[in-house]
């Protein structure tokens, strides 16, 4: 099946980027890796008259990690590359963990961490652990850099802040806390290929003088429009020993604080019951790695 | 000449595939592969509503844009078709209704793809949208809203009998178990979309089709029914066939437009279903709404089964009775029932249309009766592996729809797959969330009739042999993935003493092999291996007499082996094949052989007589391991075990390889797959992530056997193995989850939540669930 | 907008007249007589359409032709040398992981992949690595002996010194 037709172009500096977004504005669309944008121009989701290849940009490329400040990553870099760099899987673990979940091999290949927040799906894996992390976007238009919060930039499904005339040009990651682990994990049907049924990610910090929890974030995916944070969850870990009790009321506040829908592959309850059976476990498994 | 404990030279053993070089090398040609001189591209334009009349269809916009070079609607050819042309409803485009959402209306022939699909863009379709029925229980009540004028209560087809005397012996049965199941709406899902490349040629009026289908026979006859030609005229070519599974046994609308279109351009036209048509032209499983009653006596025999089925059809005739039939004759194996009654009722419903899927008709009667059995186990305290051997049919078996069980090793499945697993060590012994789960199967292979009235025979092979191209045997057997092109290049090899990757075959072309008649009910390996055989024996016999000649020695101890033939008795006197070839064309002339198969007749005489009876049964028993995360529902396989009775494996691990597939079909369907429909009666997931096929990620590793067997009956000692393996899979897993958790399901797939809402952790719809068995059995009554 | 692209595909260059919104796979199949690529699906579900571009994992099905440019292509026409079939064609021949071979050229392409990162995978990285390569003939298990089965053969072949 074919597509509808549109032109391309390649710019080869940002530059020239900013130019072509300042003159097709929203007629034209981005494009990194193509697993969702081609399928998307194929069902008429999307309608551009102009498709705009970042690929050749250097700025969209390399993830770079400087000690207490952080990690910053190209938009344009492949998820395979997410599972397989070092430093995120030794710092952020929680991400290489979702980069591992995405569909396959091939789309792992193909597609790009700037994809999958600008796509904006709501069961996208990358966005709740970077939500978790405190990420911001850069956002380069034609009025230079701004840097917008992840947890703020993603607006709902397939809908972002961006600006007709600006590019997601990199994610930046903080420091992580001291002490801290992350972890995510997801439900779906089949064990490969799967658009989940709900995931949970968590970012827990521990007090080591008194073994309590100093930090924790949590954010869900697929179970809201957006990723969605769980700030009463998260409140009822603050400061707390990290018993049974409290774990479970934390899971238990996940599940209330998601928004799921009955749909195709799962009905609400269903995803509310999974979230805080994921939550309790994800928050076990982080706190003993920690401590 | 063979017998059965027979040296065999390539027979029995796990030779390579003689098209896998091909197909490794990408160069195995697909009929989308293909492209003809002047060949252009068509598509079909699809129905958006359920049901609906077509008020006015528009396309002279269609016409108008450059690059088409013709646009047809229904009314080109308003000649309805079906496999066996019993009640035939579907036509090459819709005319006067649409009847499902995804029906085709219209076709445009463009230079190309993209060209052809813009045209379809502009054809403007005005529907009035009539009242839809997704589901048969509902349309079968309804008689004011037919969804064909001549099917009163939307009722495609009734069918009843009654063996021995059910309610009598129910009532005197000492216990009774009964249930409601439901088979799901799945899909073949081969990989390969059907593709057709029509070529006609107006100079000698002929339509060549090539096309990926299982039966080229009957689709040359659909083809000059519905096109109005003469048979000889047409000639279809069965390309490689990238999976079928049942899916492509009838003709497609598209085989028909493409040939309309063909021969209205005088052009060839290929037209490739996407994906999502695939989907809508469906022709797969029947969903069945079944409700079966099965007694036993204290010893737990089986005293008799009722079964009351409501098969959903979609919104064609399709496959039809045939179906209906086959659910019917495929409960009175493995098991003995002295009492069998049924009814079925096919019923039409708007939606896509179901046909046949592998293991047809036999995975929604083993979700029944397996799964029965193991209630009726529990209720009289006998374990399941113990009630199946207990009343596990044996070579010998007469059914009471007068079928003769000739060979069956199923005890031996049983067994073999009871101790490998550690079935009894296991069973109502795992913890809680852990199961096992026991199943057996069966499945006939080929049937005694063909689809239209006729005793010609099912297979003929003919054998030619010379020294310019070696042996090539000709056969209309149609090779569909399963290895069938293998399998009879060995049988030839080893009955003519040569190397199986010489011999050349001629298969699946109507006009240059003989008339086969395809590749379903698991039929092709037995009957094409007597035409083979046959074929073989007449060729040696004329070969052998003048190579007695040559070599002085009695044609009766002659024998071929290793290129060789040479006398059993006096093994000095041998000659090469070559040579022995050469010295007949010489001395005779031309050297042929034919063969024929035809099957033998069966003696019952009630409705249904028709479909059932067959020479020969595969048997298989499975059991499955399983672990429930309690607080998911996720089901994890932890263990898979196979015992399958094939009679002689003429290829070990083709056979294996059937099995392994077999399963993964059955898994799916236990587990993840099912079509949806919407509110508007469209299709939810017609697409591959939604729809959800087993990955590499979901097969657990299988432990398979081949028991030791051998049919006599059988030209190599084969019987089916092909589809047999697919209906034990989900009864094992229904019965895996009840050892597991205590809740014994009804329906498919498993899917998480409904194993959760099962374990009242989360609310369902309603307040019990529709898919767990309601109500303990009744038991202990006095005979 | 018609344009004239050169392709790289398996070391040979092609021109190719395209418009910008022709995808890969269509362009090998229709325009350049490179069939063995198949095309399942059309949506990257299936993995039929799996080719090597720059040595990385690709479903031609979703890949523009003319993004390709200045890349270097590899479908399995390209596996064989000069008809002598590669290790990992001949280890699915052997190991019976062919029946239908709809889904074989992207199961190879995988497969190569696979092996090319992680040349002695075991069995659970070789599930994942074709994780994304959908067969409906053999239940995969033959495909994982035919992965195994080749890991060892290119193990053999390396241990001598290269062939």
């Amino acid at each position: 099946m074919g597509l509808p037709p549109f032109n391309y172009m390649a710019p080869k500096t940002s530059a020239e980027l900013v130019d072509m977004l300042a003159e097709y504005g929203d007629r034209a669309r981005v494009l990194a890796g193509g697993t969702d944008l081609i399928n998307w121009i194929a069902e008429k989701i999307v309608t551009p008259e102009v498709v705009i290849d970042l690929n050749g940009l250097k700025s969209v490329q390399g993830i770079t990690y400087q000690d207490g400040k952080g990690l910053r990553i190209g938009a344009a870099v492949k998820i395979e590359d997410i599972e397989r760099s070092e430093i995120i899987r030794a710092k952020y673990f929680s991400l290489y963990q979702a980069a591992g979940q995405i569909g396959s091999p091939q789309v792992r290949a193909m597609a790009s961490i700037g994809g999958n927040s600008c796509n904006a799906s709501p069961c996208a894996d990358t966005p709740p652990p970077l939500v978790t992390f405190g990420a911001s976007v850069s956002l380069l238009g034609p009025n230079g850099r701004r840097e917008v919060l992840l947890e703020d930039f993603i607006r709902g499904n397939r809908s972002t802040a961006i600006a007709p005339d600006e590019f997601l040009e990199s994610f930046l990651v903080p420091e992580p806390w001291p002490n801290s682990t992350s972890r995510y994990e997801t439900i779906a049907l089949r064990a490969a290929q799967e658009i989940d049924v709900a995931s949970v990610a968590v970012n827990v910090a521990m007090d080591p003088k008194n073994g309590c929890i100093a930090e924790a974030r949590i954010a869900m995916g697929a179970v809201a429009p957006k990723p969605q944070r769980a700030p009463k969850a998260e409140a009822v870990l603050l400061g707390r020993q990290p018993n049974d009790d409290v774990i479970e009321k934390a899971a238990a506040s996940c599940s209330t604080e998601c928004q799921p829908i009955d749909d195709l592959r799962a009905s609400a309850t269903y995803r509310r019951h999974v979230v805080g059976v994921l939550a309790a476990r994800l928050l076990r498994q982080a706190i003993a790695a920690v401590s | 000449m063979l017998e059965q404990n027979r040296d065999f030279k390539v027979i029995g053993r796990s030779v390579p595939r003689v098209n896998g070089a091909d197909k490794v090398r990408g160069k195995a040609i697909f009929t989308d592969d293909m492209f003809l001189p002047g060949m252009v591209y068509g598509r079909i334009k699809h129905a958006t509503v359920a049901h609906g009349k077509i008020k006015s269809i528009n396309f002279e916009k269609a016409l108008e844009l450059p690059g088409v070079l013709a646009v047809i609607t229904g009314t080109e050819c308003p000649k309805p078709f079906s496999i066996n042309n019993y009640k035939p409803t579907e036509l090459p485009l819709a005319v006067d209704k649409v009847v499902y959402f995804g029906e085709g209306v219209a076709a445009v022939a463009a230079k190309d793809e993209k060209t052809a699909e813009r045209a379809l863009d502009l054809i403007e379709v005005e529907y009035e949208e009539l009242p839809f029925f997704l589901d048969p229980r509902e349309a079968m009540g309804q008689d004011e809203q037919r969804i064909h004028p001549w099917a009163e209560n939307n009722l495609n087809y009734e069918g009843n009998q009654h063996f021995g005397d059910v309610d009598n012996s129910l009532e005197h049965s000492h216990a009774v178990v009964e249930n409601n199941f439901y088979s799901s709406y799945t899909n073949c899902g081969f990989l390969e979309p059907q593709s057709a490349l029509a070529d006609f040629n107006p100079g000698k009026g002929l339509l060549t089709l090539y096309t990926c289908n299982q039966l080229p026979h009957y689709l040359q006859h659909t083809l000059a029914r519905t096109l109005e030609m003469p048979m000889e005229k047409i000639r279809v070519v069965i390309p490689t066939v990238g999976g079928a599974f049942g899916g492509k046994t009838e003709a497609t609308p598209s085989m028909l437009v493409a040939s309309l279109l063909s021969r209205k351009i005088g052009r060839p036209v290929k037209i490739t279903y996407t994906r999502k048509e695939v989907f809508f032209q469906n022709k797969s499983r029947h969903p069945c709404h079944m409700l079966m009653k099965m007694g036993f006596d204290a010893k737990g025999r089986i005293t008799a089964v009722d079964f009351d089925n409501i098969l959903d059809g979609g919104a064609h005739s399709s496959w039809g009775f045939v179906v209906l039939w086959f659910v019917a004759a495929l409960t009175h194996l493995p098991y003995k029932i002295p009492n069998v009654r049924y009814r079925g009722r096919r019923i039409y419903t708007n939606k896509p249309s179901t046909g046949a899927q592998r293991c047809l008709g036999g995975v929604q009667v083993r979700i029944c009766v397996e799964s029965l059995l193991d209630q009726g186990a529990s209720a009289l305290g006998i374990s399941p592996c113990d009630i199946r051997m207990i009343n596990a049919v044996e070579s010998g078996y007469k059914t009471p729809t007068v079928v003769e069980v000739r060979h069956a090793e199923f005890k031996k499945c049983l067994q073999s797959v009871t101790a490998r697993s550690g079935f009894r060590e296991k069973y109502g012994k795992l913890p809680f969330g852990r199961g096992i789960g026991m199943a057996g199967g069966h499945y006939s292979t080929g049937g005694a009739f063909l689809l239209y009235p006729s005793y010609r025979p099912h297979s003929t092979a003919n054998i030619r042999i010379d020294n310019e191209s070696g042996v090539t045997v000709f056969i209309g057997a149609t090779n569909i993935g399963q290895g069938s092109n293998t399998v009879i290049c060995q049988m030839a090899a080893e009955m003519l003493g040569v190397d199986y990757r010489n011999v050349h075959l001629v298969c699946q072309d109507t006009m240059l092999a003989p008339m086969d008649n395809g590749t379903y009910d698991s039929r092709l390996t037995y009957g094409a291996g007597h035409a083979v055989k046959n074929a073989a024996l007449d060729v040696r016999a004329k070969l052998f007499e003048t190579t007695s000649a040559l070599l002085g020695v009695r044609k009766e101890h002659l024998e071929c082996g290793d290129g060789e033939i040479f006398s059993v008795f006096e093994p000095e006197k041998r000659v090469s094949f070559q040579k022995a070839v050469y010295q007949h064309l010489s001395s005779v002339g031309a050297l042929f052989g034919t063969g024929e198969y035809t099957p033998p007749q069966p003696k019952g005489d009630y409705e249904g007589k028709l479909i059932g009876p067959s020479p020969a049964f595969g048997f298989t028993a499975q059991v499955v391991e399983i672990e429930i995360d309690i607080d998911t529902g996720q089901i994890k396989v932890l263990g898979y075990w196979e015992a399958g009775d094939c009679g002689k494996a003429l290829n070990p691990m083709a056979v294996e390889g059937q099995v392994h597939g077999a399963i993964s079909m059955g898994l799916g369907a236990a587990l993840f797959e099912e079509m949806v429909m919407d509110s508007n009666g469209a299709m939810l997931n017609p697409n591959f992530h939604d729809y959800k096929m087993p990955t590499t990620m979901d097969m657990p590793e299988i432990d398979s056997e081949i028991v030791d067997s051998y049919d006599p009956t059988s030209a190599f000692g084969n019987k089916e193995v092909g589809e047999g393996p697919v209906g034990p899979v989900i009864p094992a897993f229904l019965n895996a989850v009840y050892d597991a958790i205590g809740v014994r399901f009804t329906e498919v797939p498993l899917k998480p939540e409904k194993i959760l809402q099962a374990l009242g952790k989360i609310k369902g719809p309603g307040d019990i669930p529709l898919y767990v068995a309601q109500g303990p059995a009744r038991c202990g009554k006095e005979e | 907008m018609k344009q004239y692209i050169e392709l790289a595909i398996n070391g040979l260059s092609y021109d190719v007249v395209i418009s910008p919104e022709d995808l890969l796979i269509d362009v090998m199949r229709q325009q350049l007589g490179l069939t063995g690529t198949k095309k399942g699906c059309g949506q990257g579900d299936c993995g039929t359409c799996t080719v090597l571009i720059d040595g990385k994992r690709a479903l031609a099905c979703l890949t523009l032709a003319i993004a390709c440019q200045g890349r270097a292509i590899e479908t399995i026409e390209g596996l064989e040398d000069e008809g002598r079939l590669d290790t990992i064609q001949e280890a699915f021949v052997d190991e019976g992981a062919v029946q239908c071979g709809f889904c074989t050229p992207g199961m190879i392409m995988s497969a190569k992949a696979l092996l090319d990162e992680n040349p002695n995978p075991t069995r659970a990285e070789i599930k994942r690595g074709l994780a994304g390569n959908l067969c409906r003939c053999t239940g995969y298990i033959r495909i994982f002996d035919a992965v195994e089965e080749a890991a060892r053969r290119r193990q053999a072949q390396s241990g001598k010194g290269g062939e």
